[in-house]
Parts: structure tokens; sequence; C-alpha cells
């Protein structure tokens, strides 16, 4: 299947993506990957031996995305958990439902990932588009 | 991107004229060198937009380190009329309280060479918890116990031992915001907030050693207890994950409540709800929490720089002689009297990314202080130089008592780490005079200089415009980033 992209946004004070893919699934998994990289340098040596499982529901899909975002971001600074890669099993945002595989690496290799204070809602956006989805996020650092 | 019309109405003072949807002018006090940097991203947008929020009074102000946010420009002052006006929680920002701490003592250069300088820092960076998921600087706290904080901020630490009276006495609002609200926090927030107590933070925050390596008024410096060649400690945090959360909540709660308010506003990051809704006193009685929160945050850390120093240097408390200069918050929302149209009036005071400025003779200023005007603490980039100033009575007549905060960036942070690509990084530091602990090398990298504006112009600026002015120049020895 093919998987969604994710690019990075130039913004002067904060970090960014724009997303897109053929499915609002593949959206969410693009942003899982896109946001890692944004936060940490050189994931590759770390093996994905641990799963978690992700259960949330939002009003809509641009809320979704944030939730989505932020529980990614929070399993890395609550538990040291990495999400290398991300199998989103429904993207319905009454109940989205995904499995996070990664990493538990030492503690100072989380340490040294860039902070997120928020996700925001500026300029967040999750919509369909004739060949398929995009999505935008930008978090404030 | 959008073109914002611009005139410029004095030599460091730009207008942009009320129109359309706006309820008052902008005005952003630059150079003209600052300003082409300025023009460069959509902050000038964002002040525009910022002035069509619900009972803005005066302008909407940037300051000369403005720079693209969410919603406000960081950088961006903004009062809105107590009884009638909006709060907004994107003019404060998701750091709530995000503040400068410094600290004075009774040693100078000689007392630090390389040799205890290395150690020091390296003591420091242990016993001062940094980077992402930062925790247990001291012990996790239970929920009573972060309730007290967010009541009683730098109190509750002084009351423990992390300090003493003598630091409330010279902490803006003596570390505590009156009105704080726990019932408005969230169990997320609570959370957040119980093990991160005593960290410094990633990105921006930092914690440095640094010498006083130019006065400019001596009496004034004096006064605030500088000499030439003294060390200080600066430290740049805020409130943590805790902060954060409640801005998020807070504008998840207030988003959707726009048109119940009647308010149209020109971007959804401005939300904001009316002072007095329930909404808008949720919100406020929120933000004193994590504004508390943060005072203590720097507080217990200040407490912890001061036995480090005594730890490794094998010297006490008295022949340290760390004594607190001022504490100051650059990302909050307070409840000022301000003199708009010749009418003094209660308005809540926006500052993101702006550092208050009270004048001589100013109550609120401590009675040491009071006759030189409030100390502001100006930090500059990593490695560069950072600013004592004073506050002058041209703050309350053109800013609201605000001036600017820091450096502002100029470029990117995937900008600055591309420009940073194959360099030395520590090398160049050390170059500069500067040892640096990090966690990682990332945010050395997006935090270098070069990606920044040189404070010295923003300083500049508002000295120029007579806001506020320079007292001292601080230039770093070491620094811990997270």
């Amino acid at each position: 299947m093919d998987r969604g992209a994710f690019e990075e946004i130039d913004h002067t004070a904060d970090l960014g993506l724009d997303l897109e893919g053929p499915t609002p699934e593949a959206i969410l998994e693009a942003a899982q990957r896109g946001l890692i990289q944004l936060l940490l340098d050189g994931t590759s040596d770390l093996a994905a031996d641990q799963i978690r499982a992700v259960a949330i529901s939002a009003p809509d899909l641009p809320e979704l995305l944030k939730r989505w975002c932020e529980r990614v971001y929070g399993l890395l600074e609550n538990e040291g958990f990495v999400a290398l890669e991300s199998e989103v099993e429904s993207a319905d945002p009454r109940a989205c439902k995904a499995i996070l595989h990664g990493s538990m690496p030492p503690r100072d290799r989380v340490a040294s990932a860039s902070e997120l204070k928020g996700v925001t809602y500026h300029q967040l956006a999750f919509e369909p588009v004739d060949d398929g989805w995009r999505a935008r996020v930008i978090f404030d650092v | 991107m959008a073109h914002v019309e611009l005139e410029r109405v004095e030599p460091y003072v730009w207008e942009i004229p009320r129109r359309g949807d706006m309820r008052v002018p902008g005005r952003v006090f630059a150079s003209e060198e600052l300003m082409a940097d300025i023009r460069g991203d959509q902050s000038l947008e964002q002040v525009r937009n910022v002035a069509a929020l619900p009972g803005i009074v005066g302008w909407s102000l940037a300051m000369p380190d403005i720079h693209w946010g969410y919603g406000f420009p960081i950088g961006g002052v903004a009062a809105t009329d107590r009884a009638t006006g909006a709060v907004s929680p994107g003019g404060v920002g998701y750091d709530i309280n995000c503040g400068v701490r410094l600290a004075r003592s009774e040693l100078d250069t000689g007392d630090l060479p390389d040799a205890r300088l290395g150690p020091l820092l390296d003591r420091l960076f242990e016993a001062v918890p940094s980077g992402v998921g930062a925790s247990g600087a001291i012990r996790k706290l239970g929920r009573a116990e972060l309730l007290d904080i967010l009541r009683r901020g730098s109190r509750w630490a002084v009351e423990r031992g992390f300090g003493s009276e003598a630091d409330l006495d010279r902490t803006e609002e003596g570390g505590c915001l009156a009105e704080a609200d726990p019932e408005h926090v969230s169990a997320r927030a609570m959370e957040r907030g119980l093990s991160q107590v005593g960290t410094l933070g990633s990105g921006n925050h930092f914690l440095e050693i640094q010498r006083v390596a130019r006065i400019f008024d001596d009496d004034c410096a004096g006064v605030y207890g500088l000499a030439q060649d003294q060390i200080v400690v600066m430290i740049h945090s805020g409130s943590r994950g805790f902060g954060y959360q409640i801005c998020d909540d807070h504008l998840q709660r207030i988003r959707p409540r726009l048109d119940d308010y009647g308010y149209r506003l020109p971007d959804v990051q401005l939300a904001a709800a009316p002072i007095e809704s329930a909404e808008g006193r949720a919100y406020l009685g929120a933000m004193r929490c994590a504004a508390n929160y943060a005072w203590c945050n720097r507080q217990v850390m200040l407490h912890k720089v001061r036995e480090t120093f005594q730890a490794v240097l094998g010297i006490g408390p008295r022949e340290l002689g760390m004594g607190l200069v001022y504490d100051v918050c650059h990302n909050i929302a307070k409840m000022e009297r301000h003199t708009v149209a010749g009418r003094e009036r209660e308005v809540c005071v926006h500052r993101k990314g702006a550092t208050r400025a009270f004048p001589p003779g100013h109550p609120e200023v401590p009675d040491a202080y009071r006759r030189w005007g409030q100390p502001i603490l100006i930090p500059g980039s990593m490695g560069n130089y950072s600013f004592v100033c004073a506050g002058l009575a041209g703050a309350m007549e053109r800013t609201f008592g605000s001036t600017c905060h820091g450096a502002g960036r100029r470029m990117s942070r995937t900008q600055a780490k591309k420009a940073s690509r194959g360099r030395d990084l520590l090398r160049e530091m050390a170059d500069r005079g500067v040892m640096v602990r990090a966690t990682g090398m990332r945010t050395v990298a997006e935090e270098m200089p070069h990606a920044y504006k040189d404070v010295a112009d923003v300083v500049e600026v508002m000295e120029a415009a007579g806001v506020s002015r320079r007292v001292a120049e601080l230039r770093p020895l070491g620094v811990v980033k997270g």
C-alpha cells in the first residue's frame, strides 16, 4: 500500500509538517514518522521491540491529528518510548485505533530530543483532496 | 505573504494604520535594519490581526525582537479593557511565565578559571535536570503539595528551605500571582507537573554562568548589586509541561465558543474569551497557577545552583553571596492600571515574548530599586551577551510598561541546523570562551548565535525609544542546555 509522506515546514520559531497520503490512516502514520524525525536525530539504530496500543477520539479529523501527535509525543516525554512505526487500524475520529512499534532507548537519548510545548491549532488542517488526503500541523517548541 | 501597510512615525517606531477589522493601529519598535528581518515572515500580519481583539486599547504592539508565532507574534504586547475586553491564551503562549532569573555573587572571574569552571558546569548539569522528560530535581510531589505550589508559588519553595524571603522581594509579584485557581487545572496538567519542579527544560531554555562585562550606569548597577567582572548566574525557564498543558486545555475550551461571544477573529489561534466570562476567568485562574509553578521552578533551580557552587568551590553561603538580582517573566497576562487616552483604567496586559519594564517610582518596583526602575533581564542567544536594563517612564506612555525579551530568532530551526552542518559547534563556542554542557547537539545547532538577531540591536532600539535603558552587559562563561 502507498505510504503517506511528510515534509518539514520551515518556520522561524517552531516546527511543522505537511502531510499527504492515500488514506487518513496513511496521514496519521506519516505524522508519527515525521514527528519523530523532527524531534530526534537518526533513529535507524533503534530496534522496534516494544509496542503501545493507542485508542483516541476527537470531534473531527484536524483535532484527531492534533491528539495523535500529542499521544506520540506524550509517550516519548513520559515513558521514554520512541515510536518508530505505526499501524493505524482506523482513523475514524470517533474511534481511532492504532499500534505503535517503538523502542525504549537510554534516558539521555530521549533527553536530547527537541521538546514540544504544544501541538498548535495554527494552520491545522486534515482534509480530502483530489488524489488522496493532505494535512498540516505546526508544533510550538 | 500578505502586504502590510507600514508608516514610519518616529526613527524607531513604525505604525500599521488602522484598517478593516483593526480596532486600534499597530506599532512596531524597530530600527531599519531589524525591520528588514521583521518583514521576512508573517509577524507584521500577526500584529495587524491582534489589533482586531475585542476590547484592545492603545495599539497592538511589537518589540524589535518580534518573530512569527501562532496567533500572536512572539514579541507582542496587547492590552484589553478589563470590563469589556478579551483574554487570549495565545497572547501569553504555551510556556506560561517563561522568564529569566539573575543572581549575583561575591565571586569574580579570577575565582573561576577554566579548571574550576569545567567541574562546576558538570555538577550543575547533574543538579539541574534538563532535556525532554527531565524530572527528579526534587522528590516527586504529592497532589496536595502541587496544589500548594499553584496557590503560593515561590513561597512554597522558600518555606521548605529552597532560598529566603529576600528572594521573594526580588521576584516579580513576589513570586506569586493572586487568584490562582487550581479548580481549572486539568488532571493531565497536574500529572505533568508533579515531577518537573526544579527542571530546566530544553530548546532555548538555559542556565548560564556569566561575567559582568560592561557597565553602562555605575550607580544603578551598584544598587542592583552588579560590579565589573563579577560572576553572575542567569536562568531562563518556565512552567514546563504543566504550563503547556494549561494553555492547550483552555484553547480547546475557548475555541468552540467564539460564535457565542460574537467574536470574529482573523486567526483561530487568537482564540479569546471575554475576561469576565466563565471561560475567561477559568483561563486566568489556571494561567496564574502556571505562573506560580514557574516561579517556584526557578526558585528551586536557584537553590540548586547555590548548593552546587558551594559544594564544588568549597565555600559557604556568605562567601558565595549569591543573592537574587531579579526574576521577571516574559509570557504572561496581568491586570494592571495604565493611562489610556488620558484616563487611568484597568487593563489585561498580554506579554508574549515581552518583559515588564516599570520605571523609577512605580510602586511595584522593589523598595531597594524604586529610585532606579525595575531590573529587566534580556538574554541574548547562546554564547552571546545578555543585558540587564532598567525601565523608563516612556514604557508606561508607549508600551503598557513593556519592553523586549531577547534576541528573537531570525532563522528557522531547520535553517539553523543546515547552517551548522559540518561545523564543530562546541569548538566554536570554546573559541568564544564559552563552555557548553548539553543533553545533545541538536539543540546546540538550533540555538547557535547565527540563528538569532543581535540582542544589542534590540535593546538599543528600546533605549532610543525611551522605554528601557542598558545598565550592564553580561557575557557567558559556561552554558547548561537541555
